[in-house]
């Protein structure tokens, strides 16, 4: 029997999936056995912390040029995957001060809500990490599974169970897709890794370019409908609005940022290997038609929407868009200005989903724009952490969010898609309309007598969440440089092995 | 190279085709209405569908499948044993690690307590 | 951050940034002295650090660059926050810190009760901060940044008694006429970066010095450069907002308008003197708007007869002193005029803030006199500036003035741009001068009291907290001149110290014998003007004016030489038609095709919300058709290749 090649397994670069893996376990039995909630949440986010340690190592080693990486580069642990990590990172302890500050008031306080948001992480950082498709996939499955349960979390409600169970029936379809798209890829190139793929792909002789194409296609269509690209995107408003909105927030910045890590992984590699032949101007092509659609529809569908759930639920689609940006520039700075988006991103949503619990009742509902008439003298310091999201979501500076947009469309001007940023800069007008819309509401406008905003005592932990979101948001606007830097100047496993 | 695939759908073929082709020439045919009706996993196979079902049979059973496909998982970790001999035993202890705190979780939960 | 004690001076804006939040955020709920305390505290700590620096520089050839943190790579452009300490800036440093100091002392006692007294002094900290990023930036850009901040620091400490309808009007004028000096500063930028490839201030200067002498591209960065000097310096043609600043409180008059904040354009025509020692022409323009600006503002000084705006004419002319110097290309001397107006002529308005003061809100100077006998104090340190800015010898202004009056003369420069006569100009702006500051000073404290009645019985002298800085103030008037004497004769401090961080132009510098001329006709000069209105305002009590001031001439002169109606005319009443036809254009023409983009954009979404029916069956569809399709085209198009 041959043994494995010495220094194939390396234990460490799993240390952040096995850290929250083993935290999901313990926070499930002290969820059994233990009634206090603010407990088992602050294992939680000890567990959260303690991953982000060894990411933020990992992050510092790759900035050293001695990133890691195990199983022959199936599982990295480079700038790329510990940067997204941090953020997915930052996103659960997000989700899980929301959830403690709201679940008990919900009437959705079950032992099992956290262990769920840390396995569905657990998934996250694994699709974020791996070097090749069937780590990618066993990652997908490991998040998307939890995260049907969380959707349905509310099982005495219909638009919950509705929400689980068209997330888990369209996520099965997308999977199958994804799973044939990772078939034909092994068919055409023989190979899971991406390394390996990209190698034969872009070798001369390769013949079997159409097999790949399609192979390819399905993996965009399988990612796409994870990350909600236009056409794979109709889940998105019904599910976000119908699912709990502390799930929301959970679902909004994680699950976009794993499958945006991995998309950009993908396209990094495999797609850029299928660029060097004869048929290479498809699949940008198709990435482009597909980015240019999620832009209109995003921005289009939100801006009428009388609801600030739904209309977040659509914006959440719009960004898929603006990301989209980074993902055809993935060869050049894409990487990094995506690394960028998604923290702006995870940082300014979750802030405003977090604001929307505070507003909505305690069955779960009033979040029309009604609900925001006259905040900003009601409650200042939530009303301006909602308006500084908004904004930064708008693209407004000084705020992260401009930063990120900025970042994007110079990455995808660079990679020479010049009329996909035209799009982007016109399609950014039609969404400052409906963010400004709440904003104005806020501000200008008298509290009305039907939408009064329930009395109850503020919650800590949701206030902390809000807190950090708008700073971070502020933050990051103004030093960008911070954040950005680590991202640009890490090193990146698989464009190093393969630029030879 | 794939004569040995070919031999496993002949034989998968030959055992599934026998076993209904014997079975209906040597069984005994003595129908009644319950035998007639459709195995539906002791259900009543009509009615309306939106009958309350014993949910707990369900999850026993679901619970029963769940432990006894996680133990078909140790046969290709058995086979490839000698490439890595601590890493998959380490990887087989964290398998059963998971197992068991699942199995505690199901007993908190009184899934198991039959009444 | 470093060990080297130079780099610590970083922190010195950041302290003073600090104290600006915490006092614009906190201010409210703090009780009165604290929020000057700590804003007093930041900037005397940030005295400190700049002095440190200061000592500890040492010989060095090269400053010391200190960056703070990278804003964002940007298609090639550096985006970085980064400081440039070098004998320049730390000089800058000390004047912006130490006059800031004192000045932010003397507002303890000034604003005392002031419903706005930690919106005042959050303001000054804001200020403070973004001077020093202003003279601590290592590249244009950040430069930018703080010039843009002290701008908007300006406007607000103009406008700060807002509920008086003339002071937001007076800070408005400040802001807008500043932002054509800023467009010169914006298009200099991004010619610069076409020209050069880079905003940093001293790869800027390198390329510069490596171009052609005389080239067209450095002449036009350099005029460019210029224009925004003369807005934020107030040099013609864009003086005018200076005067109406006076509407600021007192103090804010002495630090922003008179000691700092008009010196940046100075500042700014030095920062880039290699640039300007390579273009005679751009140089040629600095120095001619500089001595006509000088002649003028000092006739116009004449005319004037509020306490605050003769002080502030008597700047803009000060300041058209300085541009003559870095025009002829003796940056040290620039500079130097800088410091040691800084101190005279804060001085003079921190004197005339005490008057004020003391006479409840008095500012006619037609209606004082004879203040010597009530307030000592104030009328000795106001005689000492007043006599070190007419060029008294022994005394600041002298020498700095004198330099000034010797390089234009000994310029190569300009040889061919009317050196000559620009030092004429000079000398009789000079004569100017001593003469409208002798009149300034004689009709404030000599002679009968005007006063009004009310004012007789409450005038005063100020309290402790302000007299001392005056008196700090007085001394630096006196000995700072010390650091500058003629170079011809006696050791010469500044001029060696600066010039690493400038640059190096020849002058061909007269006999020794015909230095001492020039002395003496500059000292002459200075007799002249102070015996003219010792003359005339109190021997005779100003009969020998009197008709002259009530005629045509001195009307005309009052009003700042017609300026102001001239822009009326030519600026703001076509700005205004322009206006009013575009706003017929926007609403009849353009809001009707937004209008129907709106539409149109409505119509679109509302489509998009038919397509989701909320079927989960219809999503399925749309999934399984994209990816079809998607698969279809990938098909199609590897069958026609």
């Amino acid at each position: 029997m041959t043994l494995l090649p010495e220094g194939f397994i390396v234990w460490s670069v799993l240390a952040p999936a096995l850290f929250l893996l083993g935290f999901a376990l313990l926070t499930l039995l002290l969820g059994v056995f233990q009634r206090d909630r603010g407990f088992v949440a602050a294992v939680a986010l000890t567990g959260i912390a303690g991953a982000a340690v060894f990411a933020l190592h990992f992050l510092m080693e790759a900035q050293r040029g001695s990133a890691e990486s195990g199983f022959g580069l199936r599982y990295l642990a480079d700038a790329h995957a510990s940067a997204f990590t941090l953020v997915i990172l930052l996103g659960t302890a997000l989700a899980v001060l929301v959830g403690q500050g709201t679940l008990e008031r919900l009437d959705l306080d079950h032992p099992e809500y956290f262990p769920l948001l840390l396995l569905s992480a657990t998934g996250a950082v694994v699709m974020v990490s791996a070097g090749d498709l069937i780590t990618l996939l066993l990652g997908l499955e490991i998040m998307s599974l939890a995260v049907y349960v969380l959707a349905a979390w509310r099982s005495d409600v219909r638009q919950s169970q509705e929400a689980g169970l068209k997330y888990f029936l369209l996520g099965s379809f997308a999977s199958a897709l994804f799973i044939y798209g990772i078939a034909l890829t092994y068919g055409a190139g023989g190979h899971f890794d991406y390394a390996s793929l990209m190698a034969v792909f872009a070798a001369t002789g390769f013949e079997a370019h159409i097999t790949a194409l399609l192979g390819a296609v399905l993996i965009i269509a399988g990612l796409g409908f994870k990350v909600a690209f236009v056409p794979f995107h109709q889940w998105a408003p019904d599910v976000y609005t119908g699912a709990p909105t502390p799930v929301t927030t959970f679902m909004a910045v994680v699950v976009k940022t794993a499958a945006f890590g991995a998309l950009l992984r993908v396209a990094a590699t495999i797609f850029a290997g299928l660029e060097a032949g004869a048929l290479g101007a498809i699949l940008p092509g198709v990435l482009v038609v597909l980015i240019g659609a999620t832009l209109v529809v995003g921005n289009l569908g939100a801006l009428l929407q009388a609801g600030v759930k739904r209309m977040l639920a659509y914006s959440a689609v719009a960004h898929a868009g603006y990301l989209g940006l980074a993902v055809v520039a993935a060869g050049a700075d894409g990487m990094a200005a995506a690394g960028f988006y998604l923290a702006a991103y995870t940082l300014m949503t979750a802030g405003a989903f977090a604001v929307l619990t505070q507003v909505m009742d305690d069955d779960d509902r009033g979040d029309t724009i009604e609900h925001f008439a006259g905040l900003g003298r009601r409650r200042p310091w939530l009303a301006a952490a909602m308006a500084v999201c908004l904004l930064s979501l708008a693209g407004i500076p000084p705020f992260a969010g401009f930063i990120g947009k900025v970042l994007v469309i110079q990455a995808a001007i660079t990679a020479g898609h010049v009329v996909l940023a035209v799009l982007a800069v016109v399609t950014s007008v039609v969404a400052v309309v409906y963010y400004a819309r709440v904003v104005v509401a806020m501000y200008f406008r008298e509290q009305s007598s039907a939408a009064r905003l329930p009395e109850r005592p503020a919650s800590r932990s949701v206030d902390v969440a809000i807190g950090i979101a708008a700073v971070g948001t502020l933050l990051l606007g103004l030093l960008p440089g911070l954040w950005y830097t680590l991202l640009e100047q890490g090193q990146n496993l698989l464009v190093f092995v393969s630029s030879p | 190279m794939y004569e040995s695939l070919l031999m496993m759908f002949l034989a998968a073929g030959f055992i599934g085709a026998a076993a209904v082709v014997v079975g209906a020439l040597l069984g005994p045919k003595r129908a009644g209405p319950d035998k007639l009706a459709a195995y539906e996993s002791g259900l009543p196979a009509t009615g309306t569908a939106r009958e309350r079902f014993p949910v707990h049979f369900y999850l026993v059973a679901m619970l029963f499948i769940l432990f006894d496909v996680e133990a078909a998982f140790f046969f290709p970790l058995a086979v490839k044993f000698g490439m890595a001999p601590q890493f998959l035993f380490a990887q087989a202890i964290i398998f059963v690690a998971i197992l068991a705190v699942g199995y505690i979780y199901v007993i908190r939960k009184g899934v198991l307590d039959w009444k | 951050m470093t060990g080297d004690p130079v780099s610590w001076a970083a922190l010195a804006p950041l302290l003073a940034l600090f104290g600006a939040l915490v006092n614009g955020m906190f201010g409210r709920r703090l009780r009165e002295p604290w929020p000057g305390y700590l804003a007093s505290g930041v900037v005397v700590l940030g005295f400190v650090l700049s002095l440190l620096a200061f000592a500890t520089f040492g010989q060095r050839e090269v400053g010391v660059s200190v960056r703070l943190w990278e804003f964002l790579p940007v298609a090639g452009l550096d985006l970085a926050v980064g400081f440039h300490l070098d004998q320049l800036s730390l000089l800058m440093m000390l004047i912006v810190t130490g006059v800031g100091a004192l000045i932010h002392v003397y507002s303890l006692g000034y604003m005392h009760g002031d419903g706005g007294y930690a919106r005042y002094f959050a303001a000054l900290n804001l200020f403070i901060a973004a001077m020093l990023v202003l003279v601590m930036a290592d590249s244009y850009l950040l430069m930018f940044v703080g010039w843009e901040g002290v701008g908007v620091c300006s406007f607000l400490l103009i406008g700060f008694w807002y509920r008086q309808q003339r002071n937001p009007d007076a800070a408005r004028k400040a802001f807008i006429v500043n932002r054509i000096g800023d467009t010169g500063f914006l298009l200099a930028m991004f010619l610069m970066y076409r020209t050069f490839g880079t905003l940093t201030i001293a790869d800027v200067n390198a390329a510069a010095t490596a171009f052609a002498f005389g080239a067209g591209a450095l002449t036009s960065i350099g005029v460019l450069l210029m224009l925004a000097a003369a807005g934020k310096s107030a040099q013609l043609p864009l003086h005018v907002w200076l005067p109406d600043a006076m509407a600021g409180p007192t103090p804010v008059s002495a630090l922003i308008h008179a000691a700092t904040m008009v010196t940046a354009g100075v500042y700014l025509i030095a920062r880039s003197a290699p640039l300007f020692a390579q273009s005679p022409d751009a140089s040629a323009v600095v120095a001619w708007v500089g001595g006509l600006t000088a002649l003028l503002a000092a006739l116009v000084a004449l005319a004037q007869t509020d306490i605050k705006r003769i002080l502030a004419y008597s700047t803009i002319s000060q300041l058209g002193f300085m541009f003559v110097a870095v025009g002829v290309g003796a940056y040290w001397v620039g500079i130097f005029h800088v410091l040691t107006h800084a101190c005279f002529k804060g001085l003079l308005f921190l004197t005339s803030g005490s008057v004020i003061h003391g006479l409840g809100g008095e500012q006619d100077v037609r209606r004082m006199g004879g203040l010597r006998r009530f307030m000592p104090l104030t009328a000795l340190t106001a005689l000492v500036g007043t006599l070190a800015i007419a060029g008294v010898p022994l005394l600041a202004g002298f020498f700095s003035k004198d330099a000034i009056l010797l390089h234009t003369f000994a310029s190569t420069l300009l040889a061919d741009h009317g050196a000559g006569v620009l030092y004429g100009v000079l000398l009789l702006s000079a004569t100017l001068t001593a003469a409208y500051m002798g009149r300034w000073y004689l009709l404030v404290f000599e002679g009968e009291p005007r006063l009004s009645v009310e004012a007789r019985g409450k005038v005063h002298e100020s309290p402790r907290v302000m007299t001392v800085p005056l008196l700090v103030l007085a001394a630096a008037s006196v000995l700072t001149g010390y650091l500058g004497l003629p170079a011809f004769a006696f050791p010469n401090w500044i001029a060696p110290w600066l010039e690493p961080a400038t640059a190096t132009v020849g002058f061909a510098y007269p006999p020794l014998w015909a230095e001492w001329l020039l002395i003496g006709a500059a000292v002459l000069a200075t007799v002249i003007g102070l015996a003219l209105a010792w003359w005339v305002y109190l021997v005779q009590r100003g009969v020998p004016v009197a008709r002259l001031a009530s005629g045509r001439l001195a009307t005309f002169a009052r009003s700042g030489a017609g300026f102001d109606a001239l822009y009326q005319q030519a600026v703001v009443g076509p700005a205004e038609g322009t206006s009013v036809a575009l706003a017929v254009l926007d609403r009849d023409v353009l809001d009707r095709g937004l209008a129907a983009s709106v539409t149109t954009t409505g119509v679109l979404a509302r489509g998009v919300m038919l397509l989701q029916t909320g079927l989960v069956r219809n999503y399925a569809l749309a999934m399984l058709v994209g990816a079809v399709v998607l698969l279809f085209v990938v098909v199609l198009a590897g069958v026609r290749a």
